[in-house]
């Protein structure tokens, strides 16, 4: 495993053709009475960032669950590089979850107990890497997210960006196949969520991993290569971000 | 009423599930308190009456030992007893932190949210205590069962009276309102005081040094104060009692010294939180395990009486005291290691409730159940295990002055030491595994929205 090269600090435009690495069709999902997802289709292809965009309720929550594994469609299919993911059980989810994706949600997703060092190196530690090399790994990401020298603090004794960032780097320090992140500035000021919109696709880039971000913020949106807007459970828009 | 204080019915069905569980968890802690409480003092009550008017030989010749020795069975018994009573006063407020410190945040002020508390841990004391006097009548039959002096006590004597039962129902829900209160001073401190969670500060040596005082003492007038036997009764009273109270004080400090040791060390994922979480809260990791060490401290006691009733010869008084100690030593055991897996399942379900959005998340992410449950599991395993062998080495320490090596010349007291150990641990575990479906059902709960 190795750690990002990161650097610039604009908006990424990316989305190179090619064949899908994830890939998502006719996804249907209901929650009671409620149509979340009417038939959805999604690709992302190798090193691509995607942003799901649409109001509250609008279903693309339920999208990110459905790709990600978390929740299974009711109708549709989800393939990571042609695997499919949705005919999988709980167990087999939960182990794809653990070794193929990286999660990043809005706030609350740090364990409180651990110190930062700790919070990145858990997933490496969990896939079998022994404590030393994943606590390597840990302090390099740190280092390379700007938090060097707060290794040792706990989640509660950084700032909402500095936690987020921990967060970021705890994603991604199993270098998976795709990163999902729930609204991950939503708990943030503007400058904050910038600077963890730019670590979030540069680092993701530069590990080789697709990106999924939902947002209702067209600013955060801007730092993905595409963007889908989501209501009533249908894809109504689609464009590049450039 | 304060317009604040009239929210407390409001807020309590606001909180759903979580908040009818933690309710129905608090109402049984302290009814299980209040159950063998009464139970306890009923059986002091009887042997007092007896030693008062004695009908037999035994109650004549030996009735003050026998109060003597129903009073140090509820000194054993009462650090147990009022940490479980304590712990299910702080399980609601566990949760009620976040509710209380928006109410501050809106301007509430300090004495409505401890008012609101108070109410609400009231009420649920009030019921524990009734449901636990109901309990109580309920077990009186079965304490009746239980041969003492040459034969049974009668439920007429085991009963505790009127005044009894209205002490314990004013009693028990005081107590809960104190400890909730207690609980709250960090929401009363500042309305973001529960919003983060920092460092916590390290326990005090200070811990270690009363402990240490109520060893020695507690040796040093055993080994030398034979001669004034009648008095010093009262003094080794009070010296086992300090030693069983500094034992609550240094359990917490042990446990947070363990928890960071092991965590430097760990080399699983397992290890390595259960380690962490030991270290973050010592204080509620005591709270699951300390009934337990109180336990280990009596059966580290009990370790050396084979011992001391082996001697019993011709003399029948002798022979009745002898299986009394035993039949005393043994009930006050079972009792503690019912409070001690009480404490330890009710402690566990409220952690599964307090920390169930970091479980639900990790859970999304990949972490397996099983990790989970392991972690859950070791959380109480490993610290419990280290503090009831602690605790009955403790124990031993400070009776051999007493009874010396012969303790240990009948090997049926280091057998029954261990077994009684063994069994407590099990007892603790069996009691820690009914928060599994608790976790399954937290875990199928969706964390995601319909969005």
């Amino acid at each position: 495993m190795s750690t990002p090269a990161l650097g610039g600090a604009a908006p990424v435009v990316d989305g190179a053709a090619g064949p899908a690495r994830l890939s998502a069709r006719g996804l249907v999902k209901r929650f009671g009475e409620t149509v979340a997802l009417a038939g959805v289709d999604v690709d992302l292809a190798d090193g691509e960032s995607l942003a799901v965009m649409g109001p509250s309720g609008s279903g693309k929550s339920t999208l990110l669950h459905c790709l990600a594994g978390i929740l299974v469609p009711e109708a549709g299919t989800v393939a990571l590089r042609g695997r499919p993911v949705h005919v999988l059980d709980e167990r087999e989810r939960s182990l794809l979850r653990r070794t193929s994706y990286g999660f990043v949600f809005q706030n609350g997703q740090l364990l409180p107990e651990l110190p930062a060092v700790e919070n990145v190196a858990l997933p490496a530690m969990l896939q079998g890497t022994s404590r030393r090399d994943a606590t390597d790994l840990a302090v390099r990401w740190l280092a390379a997210f700007g938090l060097a020298g707060l290794e040792g603090r706990r989640p509660g004794e950084l700032s909402g960006g500095q936690a987020q960032r921990v967060a970021v780097a705890r994603a991604l320090v199993t270098q998976p196949d795709v990163v999902f992140a729930d609204e991950p500035t939503g708990a943030l000021d503007q400058t904050n969520g910038h600077e963890v919109m730019r670590l979030l696709t540069e680092a993701t880039r530069s590990v080789g991993a697709c990106l999924v971000v939902v947002t209702h913020d067209p600013q955060v949106a801007a730092w993905c290569g595409r963007r889908i807007e989501v209501r009533d459970g249908r894809v109504v828009d689609e464009r590049r971000t450039a | 009423m304060n317009a604040v204080v009239a929210l407390a019915p409001s807020l309590r069905r606001a909180g759903g599930r979580d908040t009818r569980v933690t309710t129905a968890l608090s109402v049984t802690a302290f009814a299980v308190s209040t159950a063998l409480t009464l139970s306890v003092v009923g059986g002091l009550m009887g042997f007092a009456a007896r030693a008062a008017d004695p009908a037999t030989a035994v109650e004549r010749e030996l009735g003050m030992l026998y109060v003597q020795l129903a009073w140090t069975a509820l000194i054993l018994l009462v650090v147990p007893l009022l940490t479980l009573a304590g712990s299910a006063a702080r399980m609601g407020v566990a949760r009620r932190d976040a509710r209380l410190a928006t109410l501050r945040l809106l301007g509430a002020t300090p004495r409505e949210v401890v008012a609101l508390t108070l109410v609400e841990t009231c009420a649920q004391g009030l019921v524990g205590a009734v449901v636990g006097v109901v309990g109580y009548v309920a077990l009186l039959p079965l304490w009746a069962l239980v041969p003492f002096q040459g034969g049974t006590f009668t439920v007429g004597e085991l009963w505790v009276g009127p005044l009894g039962v209205v002490l314990a129902v004013v009693a028990v829900p005081l107590l809960a309102a104190v400890s909730g209160a207690v609980s709250l001073r960090r929401v009363v401190v500042s309305p973001l005081g529960v919003a983060r969670r920092t460092t916590p500060p390290g326990l005090r040596v200070v811990r270690v040094v009363v402990l240490a005082v109520a060893l020695v003492g507690f040796a040093v007038v055993t080994a030398f104060g034979g001669r004034l036997a009648a008095a010093l009764v009262a003094v080794l009273l009070g010296f086992l009692a300090a030693g069983f109270g500094a034992l609550n004080l240094v359990g917490p400090w042990v446990l947070g010294l363990l928890g960071r040791s092991q965590a430097r060390r760990a080399r699983t994922p397992v290890r390595l939180l259960a380690a962490r979480r030991l270290a973050d809260d010592p204080r509620g990791a005591w709270r699951v395990v300390g009934g337990l060490g109180l336990a280990g401290f009596v059966a580290g006691a009990l370790a050396v009486l084979p011992t001391f009733t082996s001697g019993g010869g011709d003399d029948p008084l002798v022979d009745v005291l002898n299986a009394d100690l035993v039949t005393g030593a043994m009930l006050t055991l079972v009792i503690a290691f019912v409070l001690a897996a009480v404490s330890a399942g009710i402690a566990q379900a409220s952690t599964v409730l307090d920390r169930r959005r970091e479980y639900a998340l990790a859970h999304l992410a990949g972490t397996p159940v099983e990790l989970l449950d392991a972690v859950r599991r070791r959380e109480v395993l490993g610290p419990m295990v280290r503090v009831a062998g602690g605790s009955a080495l403790v124990a031993v320490v400070m009776l051999m002055p007493l009874f010396k090596t012969a303790a240990f010349a009948d090997l049926r007291g280091p057998l029954l030491l261990v077994g009684c150990l063994v069994g407590g641990c099990l007892l603790v575990l069996a009691a820690t595994e009914t928060s599994r479906p608790l976790l399954r059902s937290v875990l199928a709960e969706p964390v995601v929205r319909a969005d």
